[in-house]
């Protein structure tokens, strides 16, 4: 995520360095002007062969032989798995078991923190916070605790932190070995690539209810979509934080007589742990996205909250239970990767053997003495006389602002007509232009495009190929009748969520990258954005705006503003200051800094936070579905709860082809973008960009 | 360094032994005592414990509710679980859950025949007793205004389009469509009765309820599908849209889940159901016999979430509200 200034950023800090994407040849160099017609030559005759091709071959509409049957073979599979499990040895011996332990593993931890009451919970946290990040970050956390206590969610919250617990666990022990192998064998990382991709994208519903058909309701099949959704995130960090290890750190060891297993150990893991711990805490906040729609498989906890005030339209009730999911975030990313390095400065300083063993023993007995007093007061129920709930202020705001913002505002006439004037001006248009062309022109189109932006003729192999996976998906029921159609009425909300979401970014990301003030003030704001689920915020949304697909189109910009923000943000800070100030001196204006120096160098940032954007809105496509945006969210949700998983996974199956089409080819301009730091490229993985060690890293030396 | 370490690893693993220690305990301890239990009062003998569903509605949450005050009584203990209506299925098959007391058949035609018919490892209840309806409907105000739209033949005209017409319809009218997962034949009965209207899916019941309170907040005229037993019932005025009644093409047509794209009626009435997990009835006879039996009206499930919308109430203290009312009507359920 950062570039050049780490390296000023202290010598016990390690460097670390993006990931570098698979073995892609570089970008073709930038193309002489003498020879710049020779760079279309090739794509275009290509191209209009590859449109020949398709356009005489497979004709329009598509042929119904192009097809992959993947939907029926789903269906099939679903089949013999109902008339199966119970009785199949892969299920008695299999996934039964596996599930029991699942169950039990956080049945045990949910049990621990019964058994520690709300006082020992807060005593922990308050010691271990203290130990791992500093005195601040401990009181921070031990307000968290208090607020989710004092919502009135202590129980729920438990149950959703045993989860939480146990599935980034798993998330861990899997994801490290796996890293450690990818970053060791590059072939294996780029074979595993695509897999990762789809894990990511993928909606989580739509192996969600299947995992119910392998392994029974409650928290297994929560831990296993949660595990399936944050696993990539985890090994990709991983392969970051091993690769960003310089190699002269390996060479002395190696020199010293170091074994390969010793230098992994002794050298490369530790010099990675800030990355390593990045990814853990990346994987608690992308386990705390998926709480809600665990709680439809019956896991309970907090989502079980979120669901049941947006079942009676409950703004407040559903509010309260997402900011408790945000304290819980906070709580945990204070355990982890609140401020290590700072924390470990410290220790360096005035640690010695007798101290650290005082202190862990008084960090034990104040943790002691707060299970037995929590014994002994109330039982350690927590007291309901401490109550902040905001469930009426909440639904107050909310009722205010449907009553003075749909209609009649100055100048823009409201959110009504708003959403009116973006349905008939930017939706319908789009919507009309990709769906009335032929479909082989969509997939000649879309790779020239690629090709052409990108100079990579490979990504714009990877874009067609997509693309025609895509063609070949025929799943009866899709809301439109086919999923081609589908795909293109998503894309064209993509492409105006993400148009949206750019225009507020950028300048307030501008903003935020030149005043360090107001980057802390909204740093927050775009924290709680992430975490927040975005269940809680649709009622007022369609409320706001017409039921439809801009309540969808909203909600996606809320969710991905943030990595926009913070990437823009960023970019303009990593210009070097003697660069803004050999501007000054020259006499340029403000504007002019900012329009001649620091947009330009911050140009490949920016584009990556494009590239984020454009994932995260993907992400929430489903969320969409669900409130009016159609298309390949509907066949989703459709898919599945009308037990036609065909139809579910092949919507998911579109999806993450348009993620892959969208991502290689913003990863493209990325990449082919002059900037400041020359080969950094931020890992998809870090897609719910919170406070990240880097962040703080960026934040310590700027 | 390294010792303190591992001082505090032992400290934790022996606090994970603890603590599992006194979890086993304390649940070894209530299964001996529920199991020990018998009933007081009734023929039959009430013990073990049962695991009933709660979907996301309020119906299901009485009928639950009402269930376990009554099996808790004679001493069964009854877990609630929260739950999806789709997730059920697969739980009612491996008994993780043993009931479900209210599920709307014609959403689960699929379900019902792999589970019930073909694999038998879920048995049919018998009838809950309410009947849901889904139908059309508009809101009161646009009835009062044009009470031509009360029928399907007035909506058969472009001033009707152009009157429930939004951006998204542009020269049709718009019918909302809630949840996509929701028996929905509303497509096909636009396109066979001829009706210049386009569906425009909510995506969920939430959205689908904030459509029908902004249409009512602004006084802006709306169709759309809506259903009952239903809260929203209570609290919007609603006027339900007259459609050609039921013909034996139609009842075909839904027999095949309206594939045949033929279906242009009135929807058929849902008669609510229970369905059970096979095993309950040799694991626990007494139970699977008072959840067969377990049947009551339609104002009685409304009694109970009235209590609970309009009164404030929990939705525990309605059900009790209603149980030491009813006394004589649950009596039956036990015998």
């Amino acid at each position: 995520m950062t570039t050049g200034q780490r390296q000023s950023a202290g010598p016990d800090l390690p460097e670390v360095e993006a990931e570098t994407r698979t073995v892609r040849p570089e970008p073709a160099p930038p193309p002489r002007p003498a020879a710049r017609w020779t760079r279309w030559l090739a794509p275009a005759a290509a191209t209009a062969v590859f449109a020949v091709v398709l356009a005489l071959v497979w004709g329009d509409p598509i042929p119904t032989w192009w097809n992959f049957r993947i939907g029926p073979w789903i269906d099939s599979a679903e089949e013999w798995i109902i008339l199966h499990r119970g009785d199949h040895w892969l299920f008695r011996w299999g996934f039964d078991p596996l599930a029991r332990w699942l169950h039990n593993l956080v049945q045990w931890n949910l049990n621990i923190l019964h058994f520690l009451t709300w006082p020992g919970v807060l005593a922990l946290v308050v010691v271990v916070a203290a130990r791992v990040s500093g005195i601040r970050a401990a009181c921070i956390a031990a307000l968290s605790v208090f607020v989710i206590g004092g919502l009135g969610l202590w129980e729920p919250a438990m149950i959703t932190v045993a989860l939480i617990l146990v599935s980034v666990a798993i998330v861990l022990a899997l994801g490290l070995p796996l890293g450690i192998l990818s970053a060791r064998r590059p072939a294996f990382e780029r074979r595993t690539r695509v897999l990762l991709d789809a894990m990511q994208v993928m909606p989580a519903f739509c192996y969600l209810l299947p995992s119910v058909l392998l392994f029974d309701i409650g928290y297994p099949p929560a831990v296993i979509a949660t595990v399936i959704f944050a696993l990539p995130a985890a090994i990709r960090l991983t392969v970051h934080g091993l690769r960003g290890v310089p190699d002269r750190m390996v060479e002395v060891g190696t020199a010293h007589g170091a074994t390969p297993r010793q230098s992994l150990w002794k050298i490369q893991l530790p010099v990675a742990r800030p990355a390593l711990l990045l990814g853990v805490n990346q994987t608690i906040n992308l386990a705390l996205g998926i709480v809600v729609i665990a709680a439809l498989v019956g896991a309970e906890g907090l989502g079980q909250e979120v669901l049941a005030g947006l079942q009676h339209l409950d703004v407040g009730q559903a509010f309260d239970a997402g900011l408790a999911i945000v304290a819980v975030a906070i709580v945990l990313d204070r355990l982890t990767a609140g401020r290590p390095l700072r924390a470990e400065r410290a220790f360096r300083r005035g640690r010695t053997p007798e101290r650290a063993r005082a202190e862990m023993i008084a960090s034990g007995l104040v943790v002691f003495l707060a299970v037995v007093a929590g014994k002994l007061w109330s039982s350690g129920v927590f007291p309901t006389s401490i109550n902040f709930s905001l469930h009426d202020p909440v639904n107050n705001v909310v009722e205010w602002c449907r009553d003075n913002l749909r209609n009649g505002v100055p100048v823009i006439g409201g959110t009504g007509s708003l959403s009116d004037f973006t349905v008939i001006h930017l939706l319908d248009p789009i919507r009309d232009f990709l769906v009335d062309l032929p479909w082989w022109a969509v997939v000649v189109g879309i790779t020239a495009v690629a090709w052409v932006t990108t100079a990579n003729r490979r990504v714009a192999a990877v874009c067609a190929i997509a693309l025609l996976v895509v063609a070949g998906l025929h799943a009866e029921g899709a809301a439109s009748g086919s999923i081609w159609v589908d795909t293109m009425d998503t894309l064209s909300q993509v492409l105006v969520a993400v148009v949206i979401a750019m225009a507020i970014a950028l300048p307030v990301g501008i903003v935020a990258g030149r005043s360090d003030r107001f980057f802390a003030a909204i740093r927050p704001l775009l924290d709680a954005a992430q975490v927040m689920p975005a269940f809680v915020y649709l009622v007022p949304v369609i409320g706001l705006f017409n039921v439809g697909r801009v309540p969808g189109v909203i909600a996606s910009v809320v969710y991905a503003l943030p990595p926009g923000i913070r990437l823009t943000a960023l970019g303009i800070r990593e210009v070097p200051p003697e660069t803004v100030e050999a501007a000054r001196s020259t006499g340029a204006t403000n504007w002019q800094i900012l329009t001649k120096v620091q947009l330009p160098l911050a140009r490949r940032s920016i584009m990556l936070g494009l590239n984020q954007t454009i994932l995260m809105v993907l992400s929430v496509v489903i969320i969409a579905g669900l409130v009016g945006g159609g298309a390949l969210g509907v066949d989703v949700v459709y898919g599945l709860t009308k037990s036609q998983l065909g139809l579910g996974v092949e919507a998911g199956v579109a999806i993450v082809a348009l993620a892959v089409v969208l991502d290689r080819i913003t990863q493209g301009w990325a990449a082919g973008v002059r900037g400041v730091g020359g080969r950094s490229e931020v890992p998809r993985t870090i897609r719910a960009s919170r406070t990240t060690v880097q962040e703080q890293l960026e934040m310590e030396t700027a | 360094m390294n010792r303190s370490r591992r001082l505090l690893l032992c400290a934790v693993v022996l606090a994970l032994g603890l603590a599992a220690l006194t979890a086993c305990g304390s649940s070894s301890k209530k299964g001996t005592s529920t199991n020990g239990t018998t009933a007081a009062g009734g023929a039959k003998t009430f013990s073990g414990s049962v695991t009933l569903a709660v979907n996301p509605w309020d119906g299901s949450a009485a009928n639950a509710a009402v269930a376990k005050i009554i099996l808790e009584k004679q001493g069964t203990t009854v877990k609630l679980r929260d739950i999806d209506e789709n997730a059920v299925w697969p739980a009612l098959d491996s008994d993780t859950i043993d009931a479900n007391l209210e599920v709307w058949p014609s959403g689960h035609a699929k379900d019902i025949d792999t589970y019930i018919t073909q694999k038998r490892s879920v048995v049919d209840g018998g009838l809950l007793g309410p009947d849901a309806h889904i139908g059309w409907y508009i809101p009161k105000f646009v009835a009062d205004a044009h009470p031509e739209y009360t029928s399907w033949e007035g909506l058969k005209s472009d001033a009707a389009a152009k009157y429930f017409a939004t951006a998204e319809t542009g020269s049709k009218g718009q019918f909302l469509l809630g949840d996509p997962s929701y028996v929905s034949y509303d497509a096909d009965i636009i396109k066979n009765l001829d009706l210049p209207f386009q569906v425009v899916t909510g995506g969920g019941e939430a959205a689908l309820i904030t459509g029908i309170d902004t249409a009512f907040k602004d006084q802006k005229p709306l169709l759309f599908y809506f259903y009952h037993p239903q809260w929203a019932n209570s609290k919007y005025d609603l006027v339900t849209v007259k459609l050609p009644d039921i013909t034996p093409a139609c009842t075909a047509s839904a027999a095949n889940q309206g594939n045949d794209g033929k279906y242009s009626c009135d929807y058929p009435t849902d008669h609510l159901q229970k369905v059970i997990s096979a095993k309950l009835e040799t694991k626990n006879a007494a139970v699977f016999d008072f959840l067969k039996k377990f049947n009551w009206t339609e104002d009685d499930q409304n009694a109970v979430t009235t209590y609970k919308n309009q009164d404030g109430l929990t939705i525990e203290a309605a059900a009790q509200k209603w149980v030491d009312a009813n006394e004589t009507k649950w009596k039956a359920w036990l015998t």
